[in-house]
């Protein structure tokens, strides 16, 4: 199931691929990855757990894990058991996790090595006044490395398991034999290839994978590669070309409930393919360094026994132009602009397309030869041709005094014109349209002066909703959205055991509508926000600290009383335009603490306050919103300890609402967090 | 002398490349948006303010029109008095209060917000509703209540997948004004 969890992932990331990333990025998949370093991790014995009490939510996680290294073998068994339990809900879920291999190396020549590995998981579930359920899966097989040509070969395979009994009751023990089930079936893998190493010493990478599972004879099998080259030429300049390809056909399982009775069922018949072609150049280094790049991406997806029209297909191009200067000069710029063009097609095979319509069809043969029915016509009504746009660009400027300037644009364009109509009556679907974001960002660092560093920054957004055609509405809802922000970071420090920080900001996001006449006596909402964080640290001596914070907001929202949204009558009476305040409210928090700091340990104890004042504009005057939210007041102990092989952290916090009248219900009003760990 | 030769060429065509840029970007209104139809007169959108409800959710409805805004589902309103409504009679029974009230103006105030770790679920409990019939907001609303929504992500956006009404007075639902 992981696996092929791991090759929807490979199918979905190839998918998104073509859309990550600025426009001022050199594309991902040009990258070659970097060997990670294996840090040597001398612990052979690990322990850890985790628990935490919130508001009526339990949850607990024990961790072990033992890992004894000997030159010839390696050993690897994991424990996980998880508890959650919704006390609202009396019920509790606990996850077993048993995974674990051993792999005795240089089997083979050239360091082969070979092993088992195991991963029973098993989910209880217990419920108090209704059965509960225990499902349990479990892969044994085989694990085989080595190395041909300096390429590496792995497999996998073995057998594959699962059982589940979903009328659990109360008393486990009187749990009745006919009320479990289990199924059984195989699985295998394969991969070749190293990502991070060059094949037969070319700047060639190569990977390529394949999974198999079949359970009760029902399966699915998944492959995917890719291959990266990134060649330097004579000239400097280097150039890069990536195909990668998946596939994956088959029924996946799953844990559902068709019918009403839970089981491990399938997911419908589905066949996956996704593939990428990108090429890319990109000059030496030099002052202006450009690079160009193409791309061609499909993704498919059809379900060949599926009597609902599902298939789907997206084609997409692109071209990428990027730039990055560099000089002597303390100016960089990095910008870039790129261009998609493609179409999204459902039911794009034609005999599909025709068994669909069959199946819809309830008219004579002869008919339904030619005809289509308006299910599937329906369908296709969601062709789109696609066209994106992006651009960004980045300017950072360093001035004397230690003073900067860095300023990003960034925009991007994403349209869609739908093609497929049919007659007689013309319908087709109307959501043509160019949605446009637009943001500004600045920022600009002040000289420090003696013992004050300040930083300025704000930032200016637009976004458009623009829809193309006026049928069902669609261009009435067109508008702008402008969003606002200002603020300053600045931060007072003395000396190593003072410190002062204060950060204010100021936000507003405004929408106007394009054609205001639909939108009459319905004038467009405004909000405004303004925050205020304070924070400061006195460490009085080597083994004592005060630690403060004081947090503060106001937003209000509400909607722009315009003439032009107002009808004649209204408009008339109407002196001059207003924003009408409809909410607003203000928040505050008070924390002051104290922290006694030794070596080995830390122990933090302080309290908390906070209030939220929160009103309504109702019968021509603001009326306090009252949801049982008094001020809140959050005494609390922070504490860590190190200890050679042992660490435990923890906090604990008691809420107390000056309104709610179950303050004393002791799961709901604590905060309680404690996690420790013990390693050998 | 050759190389140097060579380098400037190419430093010229990279101005050229960046030239070309700029030039692309501003000239070919690739960032501009096609011309839309006027709307047909008469038209409104959201005249009951659903925009409203995600007020404190950071979160925006992409479409407003209440075909689109609510999830077609046989249990898509509920209400304490009168029991389940499907999508269409959700649909139609804003229709009939709209023609009506064709001035009707609609206040929700923000409530608790709760949403999964998938960020594809979220629950609005709490919001109360204050409905003035003719447009006036300044005087006693016409009718009051509090209302629980589910709005669930579908096809990439937000939509509404339940609506659990709560009057103010027994017997009486949002559309009892």
């Amino acid at each position: 199931m992981m696996r092929c969890r791991t090759a929807a992932m490979v199918f979905f990331l190839l998918r998104t691929a073509v859309m990550a990333g600025g426009s001022n990025e050199w594309p991902a998949v040009f990258t070659v990855p970097v060997k990670p370093d294996t840090a040597v991790d001398s612990a052979k014995l690990r322990l850890s757990s985790d628990a935490k009490v919130f508001k009526n939510t339990e949850k607990t996680s024990s961790r072990l894990e033992w890992a004894p290294l000997s030159s010839l073998w390696r050993m690897r068994q994991r424990s996980v058991v998880t508890t959650r339990n919704e006390g609202g809900e009396n019920a509790m879920n606990q996850v077993y996790d048993f995974s674990g291999s051993v792999i005795r190396d240089s089997v083979f020549p050239k360091g082969g090595s070979l092993g088992l590995e195991w991963s029973p998981v098993i989910n209880l579930e217990l419920r108090d006044h209704t059965p509960g359920g225990v499902t349990a899966t479990n892969d044994f097989g085989t694990v085989m490395q080595w190395r041909t040509h300096d390429i590496p070969l792995r497999f996998r395979g073995g057998i594959s398991g699962s059982g589940w009994n979903y009328n659990l009751p109360a008393r486990l023990l009187d749990n009745k034999y006919e009320y479990f089930h289990g199924d059984a079936g195989f699985y295998g893998a394969f991969s070749a290839g190293d990502p991070t190493v060059r094949l037969l010493g070319r700047p060639l990478y190569v990977t390529t994978e394949a999974f198999v599972r079949a359970v009760r004879m029902v399966g699915i099998a998944a492959i995917n590669g890719s291959a990266l080259l990134a060649h330097r030429l004579g000239s400097g300049d280097s150039l890069f070309a990536y195909y990668g390809d998946s596939l994956s056909n088959g029924k996946e399982r799953y844990w559902g409930s068709p019918g009403g009775q839970r089981q491990y069922t399938y997911a419908p018949w589905r066949v996956a393919r996704s593939f990428q072609a990108t090429g890319g150049l990109k000059f030496r280094e030099s002052r202006l360094r450009p690079a160009l790049v193409y791309s061609y991406a499909e993704n498919a997806v059809t379900f060949p026994n599926l009597d609902k029209p599902n298939d789907r297909r997206v084609m997409l191009q692109s071209i990428h132009l990027l730039g990055e200067a560099k000089s002597t000069l303390p100016v960089v710029y990095k910008g870039g602009i790129k261009i998609w063009w493609g179409a999204e097609e459902w039911l794009f095979k034609s005999d599909r397309l025709r068994s669909v319509a069959d199946t819809f069809n309830l008219g004579p043969a002869s008919t339904r030869e030619d005809t289509l029915t308006k299910d599937s016509l329906t369908v296709k009504l969601s062709d789109h041709q696609i066209y994106r746009a992006a651009t960004d660009h980045a300017v950072s400027i360093a001035l004397p005094k230690g003073m900067a300037l860095e300023y990003t644009l960034g925009i991007f364009r994403n349209s869609r014109t739908y093609t497929f109509c049919f007659s007689p009556d013309s319908v087709r679907n109307y959501n043509d349209d160019d949605a446009i974001t637009l943001n500004h960002q600045g920022r600009f660092k002040l000289p420090r002066f003696r013992a004050i560093e300040a930083e300025a920054f704000g930032a200016y957004s637009v976004n458009i909703t623009n829809y193309l055609k006026k049928e069902d509405g669609r261009s009435s809802e067109n508008r702008t959205e402008d969003g606002y922000l200002l603020g300053l970071d600045c931060s007072y420090r003395p000396s190593e055991r003072f410190s002062l920080s204060e950060r204010i900001t100021a936000e507003a996001d405004i929408i106007d509508y394009f054609y205001k006449q639909s939108h009459l006596n319905d004038p467009p909402p405004y909000k405004r926000r303004f925050s205020s964080l304070c924070r400061g640290t006195w460490k009085m001596t080597d083994h004592w600290e005060l630690h403060g914070r004081w947090d503060e907001n106001y937003n209000d929202y509400g909607v722009w009383y315009g003439h032009e949204y107002l009808d004649t009558a209204r408009a008339d009476s109407l002196g001059t335009d207003y924003y009408a305040i409809m909410n607003k409210a203000t928040t505050y928090s008070v924390e002051l603490s104290l922290a006694r700091v030794r070596d080995r340990y830390r122990l933090e104890s302080g309290c908390r306050l906070s209030d939220v004042f929160a009103r309504s504009y109702r019968e021509n005057a603001y009326v306090i919103d009252v949801e049982e939210q008094g001020y809140v007041i959050e005494p609390f102990l922070e504490f860590t300890v190190q200890y050679r092989r042992f660490s435990l952290r923890g906090r604990v916090v008691r809420l107390v609402n000056t309104l709610a009248s179950d303050n004393r219900a002791f799961k709901k009003n604590w905060d309680i967090h404690v996690a420790g760990q013990a390693s050998w | 002398m050759v190389r140097s030769m060579r380098q400037r060429g190419i430093y010229k065509w990279r101005i050229a490349f960046a030239a070309a840029l700029l030039q692309l970007l501003v000239s070919c209104g690739i960032f501009t948006p096609r011309d839309s139809e006027a709307p047909e007169p008469g038209v409104m959108i959201d005249p009951f303010n659903f925009a409203a409800i995600l007020e404190n959710t950071n979160e925006n409805f992409t479409s407003l029109r209440y075909e689109d805004l609510f999830m077609e589902s046989d249990t898509v309103y509920l209400d304490v008095n009168y029991g389940r409504s499907s999508t269409t009679a959700l649909l139609q029974r804003l229709h009939q209060i709209l023609i009506q009230y064709p001035r009707i103006q609609v206040q929700w105030t923000t409530g608790t917000v709760w949403k999964n770790s998938g960020n594809d679920t979220m629950v609005l409990s709490g919001l109360k509703y204050y409905i003035f019939s003719d447009s006036t907001t300044g005087g006693p609303p016409g009718d009051s209540g509090s209302s629980n929504f589910t709005a669930v992500i579908y096809n990439r956006n937000w939509v509404v997948s339940l609506w659990t009404d709560i009057p103010s007075r027994a017997g009486r639902s949002f559309f009892d004004l």
